[in-house]
């Protein structure tokens, strides 16, 4: 069903806001997107500068949920901007520099509609996202590839620094800046914070966009321990974008492709404990799949060995294999206060990586 | 004298495959009606790719196309031709993907035969067992496995190919590291069961089924269970949870099959037709091609049963039950054809090699094709009496005897202890050193080896065995023109054989055959 254009967050175009922010061109995105509230987008200027704007739009919701108490939409809706919006001033006062970060936030008053108020948040506009600078052949751009991924793990990092998951790392969340130099990871309206409970929670399962999900949310797999799977998620999602950009599939993708078609997560009528030795064999094969797209075999052997440990298909053998040593004792229960999930050695490994590919140096 | 030495009761053990064979059979798959499917919706990357035309944008569509199965909205086509007009800008498995979705619905296979090789003679065959490529694929699943650290299927993979070349410890470890890796998986499981019954260990096999987490719920291990019990003589405790399963219908006939067929056979065993009928029928509704084998020999050993299994032409790789029956029909030619696709299908099985080696060697007289299946056979069961037995007694019965290969598999038959036999064997054992012993011109021995053979048969009442040595011995005789001849061969003509043993009935003719050849035509008799 699609939403008429007649609400107030649909008509900030020619207008001018606080902050002296002109509404310059409204973008074409789809009322709800994926992100955490029903939303309209426009590019934004001030003294030259062109900026990015996120309007709540709280009529599509009303429009595509008929009969819904308008209780219950304001409160979900407000709900789920406040949340970006805190979520946003957390990573904006840590000063997260691979994380797009809001520059600006308000609410405008738009008479003559029903609900005439449009709270939005302002970000640095972006280039683009990372779908626009790719080229899957092979050995082309590695430099720029291996330095955005260097960027995103240590985005990463920062979010889970200040207790943020972002939980729906995927190519188009990849936002590029500076000719393309620099990624940051965007929109952080699915993401799942430890100390603010998020609308989006959904009793644990997969807040993201299923086409990346890992593959136990997949099998309806729910992991009980919520730092455990918001790490595990988390980590899948970085592993699975490194295989997107050298081969344009993700790993959940490439893992289908090596598995029998009965055991696919849309067809398969059993538990995630019986299909999971099935995807073990077919992710091994997706690894040695992935490691013949790249040229430099030394690269791939490094790049794969990244990938097996970030997206085990069973998420209590992902993680660094130190780490996983640590982290389960002899009998295989899991010590929580340790971090498997951690990005220190892949960042380390990406800024060599990133470096080797740079200065065209081979690696021993 | 060569024989088949079918087994004395055939129960329903799970057969051993490799893994992409197994897929193919379907017996791997879960349909419980309890559990249903993710939907994903593709909406937010067909949207993107409206807006925006570039590769990654179109990789994104097929990525999530491809992980949601849906693949009939335009964007998807208008992607996938994005990515083919720029083909330079792709990468292998991009286009595989899309390979995959173009390709996806289609049937690529409708033959009821899967087998690794398919082969159209026996030279093929024994290039297949023979040829070098069998050690390096050996060792290239060895390097996979220590690299695929947690790939148990890599490892029982591993463990099938030890087991048909007769490494029995390598494979049993193996198959350890397997269950190690995955206690509850059920291929892993199933083949586990197969090699332990095959080498006789059968506490271990029950030890791993009772151990998995899915042993009161999963219809295909209940069934190994209640087989692997059943050969030990005890009763397995997990009866009750097979028959709740088949009350459920929470599964679908395949997946009963086998546990239909096990509880079939308990009630026959125990006597009770009318339970056993029933549980057969409905194992028959959608067979595999183990219940369809165990209820091919059921109707061999009680006629009440019938079953024709050439009727069941959706049951893949079939070759056991055809190869029993074409045998029962005195289709020798095609009965053999069936024995080595059967053994095809399983190549660390004995039972497809004596049979085969049996056909070749005493019914459609190919001593070569013969000995080459004994010799594939020996290597999975390099022990294994019978099929020392039937090899000895191929190249004894050639027309020009290989006297080397001769005196290497007689060194090995003698060095079996006889005592350890059960009495068919004995008898079979004994007929064919009687033969070994004529060929190498001991005559008296030879004799009186045949003698024993034939009186230790009539002492345990084994008509067939009797006969089947009396011929042996008789065409011996007349071969080497010995004055005992006269007497046998007045035994032989006595010998009334009945429909049903039409091999015995090849065998009577040859020797009548081989009297009417005889220089004077008539047979002097006393």
């Amino acid at each position: 069903m699609d939403v008429k254009e007649e609400t107030a967050a649909h008509s900030l175009l020619g207008r001018t806001l606080k902050n002296d922010w002109k509404v310059i061109r409204k973008h074409e995105k789809k009322d709800g997107d994926t992100g955490g509230f029903f939303s309209v987008c426009y590019t934004v200027s001030k003294n030259g500068e062109l900026a990015f704007l996120k309007a709540l739009n709280f009529t599509a919701f009303f429009q595509l949920f008929k009969g819904r108490p308008i209780i219950e939409i304001l409160s979900e809706q407000t709900n789920a901007y406040k949340y970006e919006k805190d979520l946003l001033n957390r990573c904006k006062n840590n000063r997260l520099s691979k994380v797009s970060l809001i520059i600006d936030e308000g609410e405008e008053i738009v008479d003559d509609f029903t609900i005439s108020n449009v709270p939005y948040l302002i970000f640095k506009i972006a280039e683009g996202d990372a779908r626009s600078h790719m080229n899957f052949s092979m050995n082309l751009e590695n430099s720029w590839k291996l330095n955005s991924l260097h960027n995103i793990a240590v985005g990463l990092k920062q979010l889970h620094g200040v207790r943020i998951g972002h939980q729906d790392l995927k190519p188009s969340n990849i936002l590029l800046f500076q000719d393309g130099l620099v990624s940051k990871i965007g929109d952080l309206g699915r993401s799942l914070c430890s100390d603010i409970e998020a609308p989006h929670e959904n009793n644990g399962n997969f807040p993201g966009d299923f086409s990346y999900s890992p593959p136990e949310f997949l099998y309806n797999f729910i992991e009980p321990d919520w730092n455990f799977r918001i790490g595990a998620t988390d980590m899948y999602l970085f592993g699975s974008l490194v295989v997107f950009y050298f081969t344009g599939t993700n790993m959940t993708s490439l893992i289908g492709k090596n598995l029998d078609p009965q055991f696919k997560w849309t067809r398969w009528r059993g538990t995630f404990e019986q299909v999971n030795d099935y995807l073990i064999n077919a992710f091994y094969k997706a690894i040695q799949e992935f490691k013949s797209s790249i040229i430099d075999q030394n690269l791939a052997n490094e790049l794969a060995e990244i990938i097996e440990y970030s997206c085990f298909p069973i998420p209590n053998r992902r993680g660094h294999p130190k780490t996983l040593k640590i982290s389960n004792d002899k009998n295989g229960d899991r010590r929580t206060n340790l971090n498997q999930f951690d990005f220190r050695r892949i960042i380390s490994k990406f800024d060599i990586l990133t470096k080797r590919a740079k200065y065209n140096l081979n690696s021993k | 004298m060569a024989v088949i030495y079918e087994i004395k009761e055939r129960r329903v053990i799970p057969n051993w495959r490799d893994y992409k064979r197994t897929l193919q059979l379907g017996e791997l798959n879960v349909a419980n009606k309890k559990y249903k499917p993710i939907d994903i919706s593709i909406d937010r990357a067909i949207f993107d790719w409206q807006l925006n035309k570039d590769i990654g944008t179109a990789a994104d569509v097929i990525n999530s196309s491809f992980v949601a199965d849906k693949f009939n909205q335009s964007e998807v086509r208008e992607a996938i031709d994005y990515i083919k007009k720029n083909e330079n800008k792709s990468s292998k498995s991009l286009l595989g993907i899309i390979n995959e979705i173009e390709n996806s619905g289609r049937i690529l296979t409708s033959s009821n035969s899967i087998l690794e090789l398919d082969v159209d003679t026996i030279k093929e065959f024994q290039a297949f067992i023979n040829n070098d490529t069998f050690h390096r694929v050996i060792n290239k699943t060895k390097n996979l496995a220590k690299k695929d650290l947690y790939n148990p299927i890599t490892w029982i993979e591993l463990g099938r190919l030890y087991s048909m070349r007769g490494h029995i410890a390598k494979a049993e470890k193996a198959i350890l590291t397997a269950l190690q890796l995955a206690p509850n998986n059920r291929f892993v499981l199933r083949s586990a069961t197969r090699f332990f019954i095959h080498e006789e260990k059968f506490d271990k096999a029950i030890y791993y089924l009772r151990k998995s987490n899915n042993i009161k719920n999963d219809p295909w291990l209940i069934s190994a269970h209640i087989a692997t019990s059943s050969i030990m003589g005890r009763f397995s405790p997990y009866i009750k949870y097979g028959k709740s399963i088949i009350e459920s219908n929470d599964f679908s006939d395949f997946e009963l099959t086998e546990l239909l067929s096990s509880l079939g056979t308990l009630e026959y065993k125990n006597g009770t037709f009318k339970k056993a009928k029933a549980l057969f029928e409905k194992s028959m509704i959608s067979p595999n091609d183990n219940s369809l084998a165990q209820l091919e020999w059921i109707s061999k050993d009680d006629n009440r049963f019938e079953i024709d299994p050439f009727k069941y032409d959706k049951v893949i790789n079939p070759f056991e039950a055809r190869a029993l029956e074409l045998f029962e029909r005195g289709n020798w030619q095609d009965a053999f054809y069936n024995s080595i696709k059967w053994f095809l299908d399983m190549p660390f099985s004995k039972r497809p090699a004596l049979l085969g080696s049996y056909i070749a060697g005493s019914l459609i007289k190919d001593k070569n094709a013969a000995i080459i299946l004994c010799e594939v056979g020996l290597q999975a069961n390099p022990h294994d009496p019978t099929l020392l037995n039937n090899i000895v007694y191929s190249i004894a019965t050639s027309t020009e005897i290989d006297k080397v290969l001769l005196e290497k598999y007689v060194k090995r038959l003698i060095e079996i202890d006889i005592h350890t036999l059960p009495d068919e064997s004995k008898i079979t054992y004994q007929a064919t050193l009687g033969l070994v012993y004529l060929k190498k011109g001991n005559l008296e021995l030879g004799k009186s080896l045949y003698k024993i053979a034939i009186e230790n048969a009539k002492r345990i009442n084994n008509d067939y065995l009797k006969n089947l040595a009396i011929f042996n011995f008789t065409r011996e005789l007349i071969t080497l023109d010995l004055p005992e001849k006269h007497e046998y061969i007045s035994m032989v003509e006595k010998i009334k054989i009945s429909n049903d043993k039409k091999d015995l009935q090849v065998l009577k003719k040859d020797i009548e055959e081989l009297i009417r050849m005889q220089p004077n035509k008539s047979v002097k008799r006393k």
